[in-house]
């Protein structure tokens, strides 16, 4: 099946005012968010960061503003319309339980009216996708079903119909640790072949990063106070409450987000450590606090800690 | 000459063709009933579900109706009805809302928010949120309200025999009102019995056709 790439997702002066409050939950919020990249909005809880991304798929009705995606004004389109072609991961997971795992990943191809052999070729391409086996867990219903499971049953779902965009609320804030890293590989691995265009929203600044092509630090009423790629966020915080969240080891961080792949190199290998150019200057740091005086850097040439630090101030310099 | 009256079993051999039609036509009524109550039960429950204030208006007005002393009950629809089946089915309609009403509401009501916005959020409409995920998850609650309703309407469609309504209740009243007399102890016996055997039955029946009618994946502990 051809995957869909995502579609631009514009949001304009997009506002919530719940009946009988005072405040904008929402206050008009401007985002562009560009096809196919996942973008995390991440805030404080309580900040609006889920109920603005609810208005996107209009689970949550904006009072104002507009959304568009793939320039199309769907802020006014029948709801369920607009919602078969956005997929949705929530913490929850939100699988019926009274139907068969195949049937729950069949729920949007179902609604389309796709024919029966088209629905299960794509069921059964989609749990493979996941990392779930069809013949072994077709059948199944969630309650036999780990969370870790459940949650990659749920996002089999949401790609289902491959939809142009998907919306995720949180979804591996509720798995264990161990559980939550493996999926958030993997999904990052999965994007990165599908390239959706995805809303993510968390609290957790970790998971922003390790996943964000962009992120936008949110505060109160959905306040965007940054926009940007996770390099530049942390290499140059807006404000003091994106600071805040960044927190202390902004430097440190940054290093596990850059890769040796495009940096300069002295010729040469005459190290007794060698890191294959895969890996990131985090990888490089580490070999240099263990106690090397040089790295290879696969066969391209080698770093000394001298020249590592110059590549630091350099990225630090260019994000900036 | 002294004449002895039969015994249990005497007597219902001798009387076993009336028996069996008054089983049948006790079996007729609590049948027409629980379906009328059902239909009307349910579709009460999926129509007010939503709505808090409604909610507590339908579920108040059963509750007041299902306090009425029963015997009171059936005598109000004698007036307009005459006597027979009419009155009888009457009453036992209203006397039966209650557990299905409640229950259906609650079972509506009890689905996790989540399931619902992930039906939502797939692009169901609101009709098939209600036909594909919300009835088949509430239907065990919704069940167990129409198994108290139908324990209800057994042991009403007894007095229902003041009304001239069908089944056993004739024999248990016509005994009990003539108790001493020749064969009274066999009808109260054949009524009493009777009645408690078919609601066991019915009871035994709505436990198998929830185990049938309940969608595997809930049944999974």
């Amino acid at each position: 099946m051809p995957n869909v790439h995502g579609e631009e997702i514009r949001l304009e002066k997009l506002t919530k005012r719940y009946p009988n409050t005072e405040k904008d939950a929402v206050k008009e919020f401007n985002l562009t968010i560009p096809a196919g990249e996942l973008v995390v909005f991440v805030g404080p809880s309580g900040c609006g960061k889920t109920t603005t991304m609810k208005m996107i798929n209009r689970i949550i009705e904006p009072t104002s503003g507009k959304i568009l995606i793939g320039g199309k004004d769907v802020t006014h389109t029948p709801a369920h319309e607009l919602r078969r072609n956005i997929g949705y991961v929530i913490q929850q997971i939100g699988l019926f339980p009274h139907m068969k795992i195949s049937d729950n990943v069949a729920t949007v191809p179902n609604l389309l009216g796709w024919d029966k052999e088209k629905t299960k070729a794509r069921v059964n391409e989609l749990l493979h996708l996941v990392g779930l086996d069809p013949a072994e867990y077709g059948n199944r219903y969630p309650k036999q079903l780990s969370g870790g499971q459940q949650q990659r049953v749920g996002v089999a779902r949401a790609l289902a119909a491959d939809p142009a965009v998907l919306l995720m609320d949180e979804p591996f804030g509720a798995t264990d640790p161990i559980t939550r890293v493996r999926l958030q590989k993997e999904f990052r691995a999965l994007q990165r072949e599908l390239k959706k265009t995805v809303v993510f929203v968390t609290h957790d600044f970790e998971e922003a990063l390790l996943l964000g092509d962009r992120i936008a630090v949110l505060s109160e009423q959905s306040h965007v106070e940054q926009y940007g790629t996770p390099l530049e966020i942390l290499s140059n915080p807006a404000t003091d409450r994106v600071k805040s969240f960044v927190g202390d080891a902004a430097a440190v961080r940054m290093l596990a987000l850059v890769g040796l792949a495009g940096i300069d190199v002295l010729p040469g290998t005459p190290a007794t450590v060698t890191v294959p150019e895969s890996s990131t200057l985090r990888e490089a740091m580490e070999k240099f606090i263990s106690g090397a005086d040089s790295i290879n850097i696969g066969t391209r040439g080698h770093l000394t800690f001298d020249a590592l630090q110059d590549v630091i101030a350099k990225t630090r310099a260019a994000a900036k | 000459m002294d004449i002895k009256p039969p015994n249990l079993w005497q007597f219902i051999n001798i009387q076993h063709s009336k028996i069996l039609s008054e089983v049948f036509a006790q079996c007729e009524l609590v049948l027409l009933v629980i379906a009328i109550v059902a239909v009307t039960g349910i579709l009460t429950g999926v129509l007010v579900h939503r709505h808090v204030a409604l909610v507590e208006a339908v579920t108040g007005f059963w509750s007041i109706v299902y306090t009425i002393p029963s015997l009171a009950m059936l005598v109000f629809f004698i007036g307009p009805f005459g006597l027979g089946w009419v009155p009888a089915v009457i009453a036992l309609v209203l006397y039966g809302q209650l557990p299905i009403v409640r229950n259906t509401i609650v079972g509506l009501r009890s689905v996790e928010p989540a399931i619902m916005e992930s039906a939502s959020a797939m692009g169901m409409k609101r009709f098939t949120v209600l036909r594909k995920v919300q009835l088949p998850l509430a239907w065990p609650v919704i069940i167990v309200g129409m198994r108290v309703s139908c324990m209800l309407i057994f042991g009403l469609s007894a007095i229902a025999s003041y009304v001239g309504g069908p089944g056993l209740g004739d024999y248990l009243f016509s005994g009990l009102s003539n108790l001493g007399s020749f064969n009274s102890m066999n009808q109260t016996l054949v009524g009493a019995f009777g009645i408690t055997l078919l609601a066991l039955i019915f009871d035994a029946l709505f436990v198998l056709v929830k185990k049938i009618t309940t969608a595997k994946g809930l049944r999974i502990a």
